[in-house]
């Protein structure tokens, strides 16, 4: 500020109160003697641009200051974001200068589209941003500032304006920033609580957002059945470390869809491939297969959907999230959309396969069920149909769709098994793949079809030395959009060369 | 074709007239539907929608615009209040409601994580500022999942698109019943019941993991 102009910048997207910010700030400065001027330029619809809040201020002097209407780059005192992306929007237009700029940041994201519409995972990387931060800002105050709000409920301008407290950046005691707070009036006590709570997050030693570790989930269920499940937990416990640390949860998650000899035939693939593995790989396939083995176990039938609708957990979360209480009732509506796929598939295996290469059986089944119903699960007879369809486990292992399901994951293992003896990387690779199979009707035959065409693109480099890491790159470039535009691309770049 | 988009508000910088405005107006002309001055022009295939979230009939219509055989230009007036404004301007009443003891239901929407699998189909059909992504606490899932915020209105465009598309199971609506009456209250203890006896029933013969 060698003009004597203290400068601030605040970027906020819609909803987050940034102008409730912008004018606390200004009734702090003017409270205490500064002249101040704030301005704003809004951005574009409600959650796809910023609002760029600038506030200048500096002590009231004989000389009326003259001040300016947007930030320039290097020229920001204090630059405040509320969220992560939005402080490397600031650090990228150059708000953020290593000589002056002290950086208040929320850590939390609020996701833009781009990166919700990825059918993988598109979310950008936060600790890319941050590390540009401690480059670019003299100075860093960064926590998640909207759950400190939330969670004392309130809004995290309020938070904001805590940390700028604690950051000492202003020549203003925190008892004058109250004060603005409470000239606000309107929810001043809620603000005011947001406040000290953000201001203590600031002040917090960094890394205090240490990752909860997961408690082990308790069990419970009749005593033959857990002491068959205490079994099987100790033959995980005799797999290597690596690979047991995701042969436990596969296995629970494979017990929670069918049963524990289901669970007994998961364990048996993984000590199957393990017998193939190598120690000095760090057993990387069988800990790759124990995750996606149990993916591919436990797909997503109508059984199951069914059984996950009806339990108790589930009405309990339900109740949590919507804050129903003990004098609130609460109907639950669920939107299914059956189609005569789903019907055959839960048929036993040999009705269903005729069915299935029958086009008019499948046209009338599709006139019968496929239809968009709407089921109170809340409900008695919904719930009953429900009930009595989550409890068809029983026949699930002589369906059609199970059938299907056991060939394609034995297809699929074969098939990195072939690759393994010479090529360890790449039958790695071809296990990972599996994430591809995901969603439901038209979504899941599109993942299909991506699934199939990157293991045919990978029989394509099957012996160059690179094969695994084109394998890699062409599933990821499948995970980027619905159509597969990139991975087609992927697949000629492939063709021009093997 | 054409299509209108009318969210109930319009804006006339310049303090002109909006014929179409549904406010009363002592001494402008107000009440007139977009649908009856596309006929007065001459535009006879013309359809009004009023329930804009119902994607369904909106694709069957712009369908039937796209290929029907009749010659002229063909204008959709697809009409539904700003569900956004339309919060702000019930929000009050109901909560007004709410306190008076009067029997409100206030709808939200929600994802099922077990049965999202991530794949986000459903977020590049909607769009909805309400629909983002989790990260589950899971070491075998590798992409986020979808999930409904605080900031769900309940206009159900979540799952009317997953219907329509016929995407996925994964959406359920729950309407909180505040101040039932004494009979619906009644019923819906019966119905509990019944239920939770029915689950009890079955994890007393299965192993139930605590999530």
């Amino acid at each position: 500020m060698s003009d004597g102009i203290i400068k601030l910048a605040i970027l906020a997207v819609g909803g987050q109160g940034g102008g409730v910010l912008t004018s606390w700030i200004e009734d702090l400065a003017r409270g205490n003697g500064y002249a101040a001027q704030a301005t704003s330029v809004a951005g574009v619809a409600q959650r796809t641009g910023a609002t760029i809040y600038y506030i200048e201020m500096c002590p009231l002097g004989l000389v009326p200051p003259i001040f300016a209407l947007m930030p320039a780059a290097g020229d920001v005192d204090v630059m405040i974001t509320a969220e992560m992306m939005e402080a490397g929007r600031a650090i990228m237009r150059g708000f953020v200068t290593p000589d002056r700029t002290t950086l208040i940041t929320s850590t939390h994201r609020a996701l833009a589209v781009s990166e919700k519409t990825a059918p993988g995972d598109g979310i950008a990387d936060s600790a890319e941003v941050m590390a540009a931060a401690e480059v670019a800002a003299r100075r860093v105050i960064a926590a998640d500032f909207d759950r400190v709000a939330v969670g004392v409920g309130s809004v995290i301008s309020a938070s904001l304006f805590g940390a700028l407290a604690a950051s000492g950046a202003l020549p203003f005691p925190v008892s004058a920033y109250e004060a603005a707070i409470r000239a606000g009036g309107k929810g001043a006590e809620a603000s005011l609580r947001a406040f000290q709570a953000g201001h203590a997050a600031a002040l917090a030693p960094a890394g205090i957002e240490a990752k909860v570790v997961a408690a082990p989930k308790g069990v419970t269920g009749p005593a033959r059945l857990l002491a068959e499940w205490q079994g099987m937990v100790a033959r995980v416990g005799r797999l290597p470390q690596a690979v047991a640390e995701l042969a436990r949860p596969g296995l629970q998650k494979v017990v929670d869809f069918q049963d524990l000899a289901y669970g007994a035939e998961y364990l048996g693939r993984i000590e199957a491939v393990l017998a193939l593995d190598r120690a000095d790989k760090d057993f990387a396939l069988s800990r790759e297969a124990a995750k996606y083995i149990a993916n591919a176990m436990a797909y997503d039938d109508v059984i199951r959907v069914a059984d996950l609708k009806t339990r108790g957990t589930r009405q309990a979360r339900i109740a949590r999230e919507m804050g129903q209480t003990e004098d609130k009732v609460m109907h639950v509506t669920e939107f299914f959309h059956p189609r005569a796929e789903e019907v055959i598939g839960m048929l036993p295996a040999r009705l269903g396969a005729r069915l299935d290469a029958d086009p008019v059986w499948q046209a009338r089944l599709g006139r019968w069920f496929a239809k968009g119903r709407r089921l109170r699960s809340d409900g008695l007879m919904a719930y009953g149909m429900l009930y009595v369809l989550g409890g068809m486990k029983g026949r699930r292992r002589g369906s059609f769709r199970h059938g299907q399901e056991v060939a394609h994951l034995e297809r699929w293992l074969g098939l990195a098994r072939g690759y393994l003896a010479t090529d360890y990387d790449l039958a790695v690779e071809v296990i990972r793949c599996r994430r591809l199979i995901k969603g439901y009707s038209d979504t899941h035959a599109r993942g299909l079809s991506k699934f199939d065409r990157v293991l045919a693109g990978a029989a394509q480099v099957a012996g160059r030395p690179d094969a695994a890491d084109w394998t890699r790159r062409l599933r990821e470039a499948a995970l980027k959009d619905e159509e597969g535009r990139a991975l087609d691309g992927a697949l000629q770049t492939i063709a021009s060369f093997a | 074709m054409a299509l209108v988009v009318d969210n109930y508000y319009s804006a006339a910088t310049g303090g002109q007239d909006v014929m179409s405005s549904r406010a009363g107006n002592q001494t402008k002309a107000t009440g007139n539907p977009i649908s009856k001055a596309v006929k007065g022009i001459g535009i006879n295939w013309v359809r009004q929608i009023d329930h804009t979230y119902d994607v369904g009939r909106m694709r069957d219509t712009l369908i039937e615009a796209l290929t029907t055989k009749e010659p002229g230009p063909k204008v959709i007036v697809a009409s539904s209040e700003c569900m956004l404004n339309k919060q702000r301007r019930e929000k009050p009443l109901r909560a007004k409601a709410i306190k008076e003891g009067r029997r409100v239901e206030a709808p939200r929407f929600g994802v099922d994580e077990d049965i999202c699998t991530g794949d986000h189909a459903c977020i590049r059909l909607s769009g909805c500022p309400s629909l983002s992504l989790k990260k589950l606490d899971d070491p075998l899932r590798d992409d986020p999942v979808a999930s409904i915020d605080q900031s769900c209105v309940g206009c159900g465009n979540c799952g009317e698109v997953a219907d329509a598309a016929i995407l996925c199971p994964s959406f359920y609506r729950a309407d909180v019943v505040h101040n039932p009456g004494a009979w619906e209250r009644r019923w819906a203890a019966v119905c509990a019941s019944v239920i939770g006896w029915l689950q009890a029933r079955r994890n007393a013969r299965r192993l139930s993991f605590d999530a």
